[in-house]
Formats: C-alpha cells, sequence, structure tokens
C-alpha cells in the first residue's frame, strides 16, 4: 500500500496544527458558526442529531492492520468503542466531542491517515473495487491512480468550495465493484493494444434526489494526462454549475442541462489549454506509484485443497461461508475472503473496537496484513491461502464474525438514518434488521439479493441501485417507506423504480418477503433476483408484493398502522 | 480601517492599509458557540435547509486606495486605448475572465469578489486570471475575505488580500504559510508534490 513519505507527512500534520488552532478561534468566539462549518466539514466533522460524528478517510477502503488497530483504539478512547463502516469505504464515530477532535486527528495522522475532505462542497475520498489488486477479472489495478488522484485533491486550492461535493471512482475490472457509474466523476481503467493504460471518463452520475448514470464524456484518455482532464472537468463545474439552489447544485444536473455532448465539448475546450501543461503526470509515475501496490510474497504451492474440500464437505456452514464469502483470487490457490459486518441484531457497518482488533490482528496472521472496506460496509481480507480458510473461518466463528451471507438477502447496505442522522427522514436501522430477520432463514436460498436502504432522499445507502431499494419518506410527520425494484451496479447500472405506494415500517419486511417469495415461486435454475425482475417486468412483482393494497387509495396512516 | 495584505514572494508579505469602501466591513460580533447544542447533537436539522442560496448582484467594494474600483461593463466600455492613471476593476463571480483578452493593458489591480466565501468562483476566475491571461498586477481578494482561505487564495494567484474588517492581521499572516508543501500546480507557479519530474529530478529536489 501507498507509504507517505516526510512530504507527505508533514502535510497531514500542518493539517492537524490548522485544524486545532481553527478550533480554538471558533470555540473563542473569534469565527462565526457559519464560517467554521466548511471548515469542520472538510475535516470530516458533522453536527449530528445527538453528537458530532468524525468521518475519516480510507482512500480507496485500503488500510494496514496497525492502522485498524488505531481505529479501534480511536473508538474506546472518544467514542464508545465501536466505529462504524460507511458506503464509501470510510470509517465513522458517532459520538465524538467536537474539542477533542484535533486530537483524533493527530492520533491518526500518527498511522498515515486523516480526515480531510471526507465532507464538504469538495473533492471527496477517492473510492475503488475492493478486490483491486487480486480481481480475477481485472483490466489493470485502479489503486496507483486512485492514489495519485487522492494526492492531487488533497488541499487542491481551486476545488475547495465547489458547488457540491463531487465523488470520485475508479473501475478497473470487468465487474464494477465500485458502482463507479452512479459518482460524479469515473474513470474506467483499461490497457490499449500497445498496452498503454488509458481511461475512459464518465460524468455526471448520481443517487439522492435526481438519480443519473454517468454518461462517457471522453474515451482514450491516456493515464498522464488523468489530472489535466480532471481539472478540466472540475474548472467547468466550479463556473458553471449552480449555485443558487443546493438541490440543484450536483454536476449531474449541469451535465443534465448541457446534454453530456455539449458538456464534453466545453471540458475539451478546457483541456486543450491543460494538455500538456504542468498537471501531466511524470512518464516514470505510474510505475513508481505501483511499486506500491506490489504483489504480497505469495506462496506458489497449494497444500490444503484437500483439507478445504473436506470440510466444506463436513460442515454446511463452513461450505456456505466458502460459497458466499471468498471471492475468486486471480492465483487458485488464495481467496478474497469477507468478513460481513452485518450479523443479525447489528447495525449494517457497524464494529467494535475489540472486534477491530481482533481482525487487525487475523490479517497479520492470514493476509499480509491489509485488510479493505468495501462499499457494502464489509471488511475483507484480500489474501488467504486457500490452505488456510478453515482456521480462519474457526478463528472468525469464534468472534462471531462468520456470518456466511455476503451478497444475500441479509448483507443490507444501510445509511445510520434516524436514529443518527440530522436529515434523515425515516429510520434505517430498525427497518435493515427487521428484514434481515424476516429473511433470514431463506437467505441461502434466495441466493444473491442486493437489498439498499436509505433513510432520506440523500441516498447514502444507495437504494437506487439495490435490486431492492428501501426509502424512507417523510409523510405528515410520519415514518413512511417507498420500495424500489431493479436496480443493479454489477456490469451495467441500472436504477431502480418505486413500485407501489409507500408503506409503513412494520409493513416493510412482510411486503419484501412478498417479493422474495415471488421469485422463489418463479425463478428459472440459476437465475437470481435480479435477472427474474428483468425477465418477468417489474409489474409482476408489484402485483405480487402489493396485491392487498391494489383496491385501496391513499389510505391514512391510522388506519394502515390499525391493519 | 482594515488591512490589506501584499504577497510579493513566498515570505515578502506586506501591510498596507486600507480606506473605508475598500473592504467588507466586520460583522456583528459572533455569539460564544452553543457546546451544548454542538455536543449534543443539534436534532432534526431538515426544516433548517434554504434550498435557495441568494446570488450577489453588486459588489462588495467600490474603492482601492486609489480611487474607485471599475465593473468588468464600465472598463469593457471604454474605448480601449490604455488609461492615463493605474485602474482597478471588480469581477462579480458570474463574470467570465476571458473577456479581457487584450483588454489588460492598464489595469493595475483586478479585484476577485468573493460575495459569500464559499462561493469557490474566485478561485476559478483567480487561476484563468494569472495562469491562462497572463495577468502580471496584482489580483486581488474582496469581499468574505477570512483568514482560514487565504492560503487557498494565494496558490490560485490573488496576491492583495482586503481582510474583512474584524480578521486579525497577524494570524492572516501565519495562515499564508499553513503548509510546508503542496501536491498540485496551481498559478501560484510554487513547487509541487506531483510535477513532471523524472525519478533524477525527484532525488535531487
Amino acid at each position: 500500500m501507498y507509504i507517505y513519505n516526510a512530504i507527505d507527512q508533514s502535510i497531514v500534520d500542518a493539517r492537524v496544527k490548522q485544524f486545532a488552532d481553527q478550533t480554538e478561534r471558533y470555540l473563542g468566539g473569534r469565527i462565526s458558526e457559519d464560517e467554521f462549518k466548511p471548515l469542520r466539514l472538510q475535516n470530516g466533522v458533522y453536527v449530528e442529531r445527538h453528537s458530532p460524528l468524525l468521518r475519516v478517510a480510507i482512500p480507496y477502503g485500503l488500510l494496514s492492520s496497525r492502522q485498524l488497530r488505531m481505529l479501534a483504539q480511536i473508538g474506546r478512547t472518544y467514542d464508545r468503542g465501536f466505529g462504524h463502516f460507511t458506503t464509501r469505504q470510510n470509517i465513522q464515530f458517532n459520538w465524538v466531542k467536537l474539542e477533542e477532535v484535533h486530537k483524533i486527528l493527530a492520533d491518526l495522522a500518527s498511522v498515515q491517515m486523516h480526515a480531510i475532505q471526507t465532507s464538504g462542497s469538495c473533492i471527496r475520498n477517492v473510492t475503488t473495487d475492493h478486490l483491486a489488486g487480486v480481481a480475477h477479472d481485472e483490466r489493470v489495478d485502479p489503486r496507483p491512480l486512485a492514489e495519485l488522484m487522492r494526492q492531487w485533491s488533497t488541499l487542491n486550492p481551486e476545488f475547495a468550495f465547489l458547488p457540491r461535493k463531487f465523488k470520485v471512482a475508479f473501475n478497473g475490472a470487468v465487474e464494477d465493484r465500485a458502482a463507479s457509474e452512479v459518482h460524479d466523476l469515473a474513470f474506467d481503467v483499461y490497457r490499449d493494444e500497445a498496452g498503454e493504460v488509458r481511461l475512459t471518463v464518465k460524468v455526471g452520475g448520481g443517487q439522492g434526489r435526481t438519480p443519473r448514470v454517468a454518461p462517457v464524456i471522453k474515451t482514450g484518455l491516456h493515464w498522464r494526462d488523468m489530472l489535466s482532464y480532471t481539472e478540466a472537468v472540475l474548472r467547468t463545474y466550479n463556473r458553471w454549475g449552480r449555485r443558487d439552489n443546493i438541490y440543484k447544485a450536483r454536476i449531474k444536473i449541469l451535465v443534465d442541462a448541457l446534454g453530456p455532448e455539449r458538456f464534453g465539448e466545453e471540458v475539451e475546450q478546457e483541456f486543450a489549454h491543460l494538455h500538456g501543461g504542468p498537471a501531466t503526470l511524470a512518464a516514470n509515475e505510474l510505475e513508481r506509484m505501483t511499486a506500491f501496490f506490489g504483489a504480497p510474497p505469495y506462496q506458489s504451492v497449494s497444500s490444503g485443497d484437500q483439507d478445504e474440500a473436506r470440510h466444506r464437505l463436513a460442515d454446511p456452514r463452513f461450505n456456505a461461508w466458502v460459497k458466499r464469502n471468498v471471492a475468486k483470487h486471480k492465483r487458485d490457490n488464495y481467496g478474497a475472503v469477507t468478513i460481513s459486518l452485518k450479523p443479525l441484531g447489528v447495525a449494517p457497518g457497524d464494529a467494535t473496537s475489540d472486534q477491530m482488533e481482533a481482525i487487525a490482528d487475523l490479517a497479520d496472521r492470514f493476509s499480509f496484513g491489509q485488510i479493505r472496506v468495501s462499499h457494502h460496509q464489509n471488511l475483507v481480507l484480500a489474501d488467504v491461502a486457500r490452505s488456510d480458510l478453515w482456521a480462519l473461518y474457526q478463528a472468525l466463528e469464534a468472534l462471531g464474525l462468520s456470518e456466511p451471507n455476503v451478497g444475500l438477502a441479509t448483507d443490507i447496505i444501510c445509511c445510520p438514518g434516524g436514529d443518527y442522522c440530522a436529515l434523515a427522514n425515516a429510520k434505517s436501522i430498525p427497518v435493515a434488521a427487521a428484514v434481515q430477520e424476516t429473511l433470514a432463514s431463506k437467505a441461502q436460498d434466495i441466493g444473491t439479493l442486493a437489498i439498499k436502504m436509505s433513510g432520506c432522499i440523500n441516498a447514502c445507502g444507495h437504494h437506487h441501485v439495490g435490486h431492492i431499494g428501501i426509502l424512507g419518506v417523510d409523510k405528515k410527520d410520519e415514518e413512511w417507506y417507498q420500495i424500489l425494484i431493479g436496480g443493479r451496479t454489477d456490469t451495467k447500472t441500472t436504477l431502480g423504480q418505486i413500485v407501489g405506494k409507500a408503506i409503513p415500517r412494520e409493513a416493510v419486511a412482510p411486503t419484501i418477503e412478498r417479493l422474495t417469495d415471488f421469485y422463489l415461486k418463479n425463478r428459472n435454475n440459476g437465475e437470481i433476483f435480479i435477472d427474474a425482475v428483468e425477465r418477468l417486468g417489474k409489474a409482476a412483482f408489484q402485483a405480487a408484493a402489493f396485491q392487498n393494497d391494489m383496491s385501496q387509495t391513499s389510505p391514512s396512516p391510522q388506519i394502515q398502522e390499525a391493519n | 480601517m482594515s488591512t490589506l495584505l501584499k504577497l510579493f514572494s513566498p515570505g515578502d508579505i506586506r501591510t498596507l492599509p486600507l480606506p473605508e469602501g475598500a473592504f467588507r466591513p466586520a460583522p456583528a460580533p459572533n455569539p460564544f458557540p452553543n457546546m451544548d447544542v454542538i455536543n449534543q447533537g443539534q436534532g432534526d436539522v431538515r426544516s433548517l435547509i434554504r434550498p435557495n442560496v441568494k446570488q450577489p448582484e453588486a459588489p462588495s467594494v467600490a474603492a482601492w486606495e486609489h480611487g474607485t474600483l471599475l465593473t468588468l461593463p464600465e472598463w469593457l466600455a471604454r474605448d480601449g486605448a490604455p488609461p492615463d492613471a493605474a485602474v482597478g476593476i471588480v469581477l462579480m463571480p458570474t463574470d467570465d475572465p476571458m473577456v479581457l483578452v487584450g483588454r489588460l493593458d492598464g489595469l493595475a489591480v483586478i479585484a476577485v469578489e468573493f460575495a459569500k466565501f464559499n462561493d469557490g468562483r474566485g478561485y476559478s476566475i483567480a487561476t484563468l486570471l494569472r495562469s491562462r491571461l497572463g495577468f502580471k498586477g496584482e489580483i486581488r481578494a474582496v469581499g468574505d475575505v477570512l483568514i482560514d482561505q487565504l492560503f487557498a487564495m494565494a496558490r490560485c494567484g490573488m496576491t492583495g488580500f482586503a481582510l474583512r474588517g474584524d480578521q486579525d492581521v497577524a494570524a492572516a499572516k501565519r495562515s499564508l504559510e499553513s503548509f510546508p508543501a503542496v501536491y498540485q500546480w496551481a498559478a501560484d507557479e510554487r513547487d509541487f508534490v506531483l510535477a513532471n519530474k523524472t525519478d533524477l529530478e525527484r532525488a535531487a529536489a
């Protein structure tokens, strides 16, 4: 992974000092509330419903065991002994005190971490495939480019006050595991016939109020021009993006208004001035950066394959775990193991400090001391020898972390919702818990099913791209839920559509169960839920799930609840 | 009175008194933050969101130390002959600096309006003035010119900072040196980490 040099460290250290000074001036009444807000946001601090929250950047989701131990320690010292992994591969501490944040930032800096630009109207933490570097279907490892983008965007002076937030994602594989097409700026990385690394550039994707799949505006961009081109995109957005209405300020609205072609021309005109200029990356830069992400010292001989097979036969739960939680690795004798943070009864993405420390130890023992955070809010040990799978599984089982549900209906992506978030229309965590509980016994049978839940239109829980999405809405100060089906991001990004009327909280799990029952009854052999939706049509699923409501018109909440 | 910080070169910062009208006056004093509200959360904030943000109509300053500031239309309406005395103009966030191509002669100061400190268009305007148009005079931030944005402003090629009336001059000077190094190219042409360098050049640097 990338290791800071003295310059990187000096920048992060200076940032800690700067924020300590800003906090002191704020507490002394010398910076107003409004003027302090973006300063704290750009250091990851929100003030939520019950407490300030600190969001820490985990660049492209990659952590060392030492860093994870520090996160555990921070959770214990400054929070309530846990942290929450987010859908953008970051971690949040939900219960911090504002005056202590600069101390947390100093602790983070001591392990080469920071919270820079994890919030605010600026370029946010860069994300990518959690299987980068080990995926069997990978064209190019995107992490070296993602790190270059991280450095370029860090404290970028021109783009610190954009119209709105700006999220960048990289995908270097056949299957897009980074949901890149629902980002403000997405790069598809590939090699041309001559072996040169090039990029396809997509702009203006996103979820929230106006969900959009990002259209392509540039193909064949040479990697050395990546930063110049990004500068052109951002300057175009910074100058012409709407600032009169915060709901229309994301770049997707500008791309929509101009049309992708015209927007692309604007960018191209700007790029013409920048092409070959000072932001051009040096010819050896990719090689230099790639060296940080080299393969670990893999063992070449596999000895435990028979062990794996024997244990799978003997232990059906281990068998299910290998099937669901171990992804194919580019090396046959290795597997990428996902540790599900979605056992029943736990808020999706939460991990206690004790668990983080235990996982750090397992990473040292089984996976070269590295951990990845997936945007599904799980942790990944990406380089586990298949001969170690049984031992790792047993260790995880002892920790209560062996839930064999990756990619299943109980592996729900879920935002913090109304329990924490000051913007939420509705609670998310109890809804996700009810769905998990209802589907737990059938989840293995149902198979692959991505359920994604957001407590409001801002879509932190990615409900637009769930095979089944759940969206919390506010109706006359009451919590209601809208169901969407048909979204996906794997190979072709598709946005889900709302089916049926909004329903009260207690109706969510039964409604989703009717959707999955309909699927179980009608599926073809080997057909996953989302493919069945595409074959049978959303209307058929809607009719099955909402049959009881078909004849009713806008029931009042009271009547609905009485039912 | 307020102060103009002038950045001549890195580390060479001078101060100059500014007359009324050449800076935005101090707003009312801040109340001390209510730590109960902060550390115990602010509850449901949905009703506090104002979707429509008011856009600036007029510049927040009308003058510089040598006279009035012209607006961009006023400057462009002139016949194009170089003026007798040095002229200062002010650009609004919606102004396109590229219309100044061929019209920079005689301009001593181009003020960039920060009607609100968090309107980032001024950073791109200054960048274009400096790097695309090659303007050599003073690019001056006016309006909500606050300590905590000066470093970024200077990086985008701004060299004059008409501090808002309440800003502390010593802290402002310090903030221009907030970071010992920078990653990316910007209009100040400062050395940067991601420069197009070979390994040899890197090692020598």
